[in-house]
């Protein structure tokens, strides 16, 4: 196959903002933690059932808890070790399962199979692999991203090599060295659907010469021309496609460990970065990594903690760790400090996707990120900017009006479920309207009416 | 000085947090505080990062981006009083009439105008929003010097009370709040609006037929005009060139289309107006005005034969476009429907000004009722939209 009969995917508003602290191309191996830390609370839509108490023995691979619907969805231990402590939230919610390793307990062996094996196995048994390996959880199903469910055929699924969110790790970096793993991981994903889509970024050259036979799309532009959600957008014909699934690649790799090591693989590459960390880089390491482990030095002061990007991950503190198929830590200054006279300011220090400041007439500069809100909270002037970062197309402020007035039915009109959720309308919202949460809300209200 | 600022900041609030005696009047503090200072709220949600802009920063450089025609509009005031008095032309003078005659005029403005903001921001307990900051200036722009301060203050609070706070503030207002209280004082008190003595301040007895919106002698003499418009309004003094440099009788910050140009390119360069909104209404107005142009005979109006720049130049329509037309709460949302308003703005604005003989300048009034349709425009394009996206629905 070559490249050139491959659909092309423009993301035609896409909105490149340059921060500092692109980590540094190299993987640092990083010694193991004395401990893993994971959260269930983390993981959206998953009433967590727990399989261990404190003090309890487990193998790697082995159940931590799974789904309280749906019992084959299973989380495991990334490693071996003793539970150490299981500490509770607000309404009971876990938040934290902390596991002191312990590397004589030896690990969970599952069968091992070789490409050609691989080959050979139906539908049903790749599905019962990946769900007794633990990795069936990294299958997600759009619209609504929650975990995918195994008696469905989805049209397709979507697999992005790479990831283009500021700062994500590099995709060529993760890839390489891990050919047959990605082969066999997409292997095996093709015997769940009848087509699965992998997507190279058009700049990523070494990703698209490695596996120039396998890809199928080419996406092009910033951050989030590699989210499945505009992905699909880009490339769907009929309403039947929505349903498609979507797996991260590192996900993928993972997969193709698992079936051909019969071993759960918790070895991830993940990046650390943010203008309070001292040296961005990637880091191999393993699921469960303290941030505290994974930072040489936390930081000190105000400081935000990021599971994942600046634009979708999730929130987490100071004594967080990265979950199940986090790959990125991000640690921002919380800046609560104030500026006189702000909106006099030239503004030559801030750059905006306006040309509302001076910034916009000098070269482009990688700018710090805070999580300052930079404005106060008003009603939309519309100002009609939403529309024009949107990647797939919706009228943000439109939709934030439907949805204000309880408009369901206009809202789904609108595209709603369509939404990528990539945070770029309330990013650059004059007012602060916190657009991409109430899109996010309204899809997991969605959601969980239809599941009743 | 920061330091003490903030010192000062903090130790009001605790006065007006929830709870404490004063905590009505917390939006009163807000908006103090938030123009003094910026904001240290941070983020709860993702996205983690935001954006430097906010609502102030774009009401700021509609302000700035006036300021060249406030200040003419001040020389304006006074050159105009002196040439119609004989007095003699020196700048400081010139300068003086004029800041005594448009600086009351800002500051009632800006003060019953801002009275009500916060009033009603304290009843609602929301904040006060920045967009009477540009109102009260667009105000003051589009009024006649001659204007009694009283009548302003009337002008204003009902620009406020019903172009606005009756929909819930800025942002939800259908009709631009300027524009409001141009045509409440325009309907309400057209003695002095559109009388003999009221567009060139301490000028008595000027003999040219005046009208409305805009300083529209020009537009009056062109619309009673028997023979050729264009001899008729340079033996009235309306050269094309004085016309377009503003230095006619009218309204303070208005008659100078060159300033007006300068305005606009500002707004243009960083981006906080629609480009879409502006060229539409010039392609509307050129093309209505070439229209009539070619279907005017002998036995027709002769202010239909005026051409085009002609039109440009007078009245507001420069002003009108550039800074009412593109206000983005009461324009449409979508650049579709952002053409077809401008250009109907345009169209209407040369449908009344060389049809309807009660109104010779017809820019406010087709802005007021484009205002009106930008929802319907908007409406038909979301639909037109909607169509257009392949169905995902549960």
């Amino acid at each position: 196959m070559t490249t050139s009969i491959c659909k092309e995917v423009e993301v035609p508003n896409h909105y490149s903002l340059a921060l500092a602290g692109v980590p540094s191309d190299g993987i640092r191996d990083l010694a193991p933690p004395q401990q893993c830390v994971l959260s269930p609370s983390a993981i959206p839509f998953l009433k967590p059932k727990l399989a261990i108490k404190e003090g309890d023995a487990v193998q790697k691979g082995a159940v931590l808890f799974y789904d309280k619907a749906r019992p084959t969805i299973r989380y495991m231990s990334p490693v071996s070790g003793y539970v150490s402590a299981i500490e509770y939230g607000p309404r009971r919610v876990i938040d934290a399962i902390r596991i002191d390793v312990n590397d004589s307990l030896g690990v969970v062996e599952n069968p091992a199979h070789t490409e050609a094996s691989i080959q050979e196995l139906d539908r049903d048994t790749i599905v019962s692999l990946l769900e007794t390996g633990g990795l069936w959880r990294t299958l997600k199903a759009l619209p609504f991203r929650a975990i995918a469910s195994s008696s469905v055929v989805p049209p397709s699924i979507i697999v992005a090599l790479g990831d283009n969110e500021p700062h994500s790790p590099s995709a060529s970096s993760v890839l390489a060295g891990r050919d047959a793993e990605i082969r066999a991981g997409i292997l095996a994903l093709k015997k769940l659907a009848p087509t699965v889509h992998v997507v190279a970024h058009r700049s990523d050259t070494s990703t698209q010469h490695m596996l120039s036979d396998l890809i199928t799309v080419h996406a092009d532009g910033d951050f989030p021309s590699l989210d499945p959600g505009v992905i699909l957008h880009g490339i769907k014909q009929t309403s039947d496609d929505n349903s498609a699934w979507y797996v991260q690649y590192q996900d993928v790799i993972r997969m193709g460990q698992l079936l051909l090591t019969g071993e759960y693989p918790s070895e991830i590459v993940a990046v650390v970065s943010g203008p309070l960390v001292k040296k961005p880089e990637h880091i191999r390491t393993i699921e469960g990594v303290p941030y505290k482990h994974a930072l040489a030095q936390l930081p000190s002061g105000n400081a935000r903690y990021l599971s994942g990007g600046v634009y979708t991950g999730r929130l987490s503190t100071r004594e967080g760790s990265l979950s199940y198929s986090e790959y990125a830590i991000h640690v921002l200054p919380e800046r609560y400090e104030r500026e006189l006279l702000h909106f006099f300011m030239p503004g030559a220090q801030k750059p905006s996707y306006f040309r509302t400041f001076v910034s916009a007439l000098l070269p482009k500069k990688q700018s710090e990120a805070s999580t300052n809100l930079n404005g106060g909270v008003r009603a939309c002037i519309a100002c009609s900017a939403c529309p024009d970062v949107c990647p797939v197309g919706i009228l943000p402020q439109f939709l934030a009006k439907a949805l204000y007035n309880n408009d369901i039915e206009g809202a789904l009109d609108l595209g709603l479920l369509d939404c990528a959720e990539c945070g770029l309308c309330s990013h650059i919202c004059p007012s602060k309207i916190e657009l991409t949460a109430i899109f996010k809300e309204a899809k997991q209200r969605l959601y969980k009416e239809s599941m009743v | 000085m920061k330091k003490y600022i903030e010192s000062l900041f903090h130790s009001l609030e605790q006065h007006v947090k929830p709870g404490k005696q004063y905590s009505k009047l917390y939006p009163l503090f807000e908006a103090f505080e938030s123009f003094a200072l910026s904001v240290r709220t941070v983020t709860q949600k993702a996205p983690f990062i935001r954006d430097f802009i906010d609502t102030k920063r774009y009401m700021n450089l509609v302000i700035l981006s006036m300021l060249p025609c406030l200040i003419f509009g001040i020389f304006n005031v006074g050159y105009q009083s002196h040439l119609a008095a004989g007095l003699p032309l020196d700048i400081v003078s010139i300068m003086t009439v004029g800041i005594m005659r448009v600086i009351p005029l800002l500051i009632i403005s800006y003060g019953v105008g801002l009275g009500w903001e916060f009033l009603s921001a304290i009843i609602r307990g929301h904040e006060v929003s920045e967009g009477y900051l540009v109102s009260a200036m667009l105000i003051v722009l589009t009024l006649p010097p001659t204007i009694p301060l009283w009548q302003a203050a009337v002008g204003v609070t009902f620009g406020v009370i019903v172009g606005k706070e009756v929909f819930g503030g800025s942002g939800r207002n259908f009709l631009n709040p300027a524009l409001t209280t141009r045509a409440f004082l325009f309907f309400s008190f057209p003695a002095q609006l559109s009388g003999d003595t009221v567009w060139t301040y301490l000028m008595v007895g000027k003999d040219q037929l005046i009208d409305g919106y805009s300083g529209a002698t020009a537009l009056a003499v062109a619309a009673s005009a028997a023979g050729s418009v264009t001899d008729a309004l340079v033996s009235s003094g309306f050269t094309l060139s004085q016309l377009f440099l503003g230095l006619v009788p009218g309204s303070i910050g208005e008659t100078s289309t060159l300033l007006v140009l300068v305005g606009a390119a500002f707004l243009l360069l960083t981006g906080v107006a629609s480009w879409r909104t502006m060229l539409g209404s010039v392609i509307g107005l050129v093309a209505m005005s070439s229209l009539l142009m070619v279907f005017s005979t002998e036995t027709t109006l002769p202010f239909l034969s005026l051409p085009p720049h002609w039109h440009m130049v007078m009245g507001s329509f420069a002003f009108g476009t550039v800074y009412m037309a593109t206000d983005p709460v009461s324009s449409p949302s979508l650049h579709a429907s952002k053409w077809i308003y401008g250009i109907m703005i345009g169209v209407l604005t040369v449908i009344i000004r060389c049809v309807n003989p009660a109104y010779p300048e017809g820019v406010m009034l087709a802005i007021l009722l484009m205002n009106v349709f930008a929802p319907a425009l908007d409406h038909i394009f979301v639909q037109r939209h909607i169509k257009g996206r392949i169905p995902n629905v549960i």
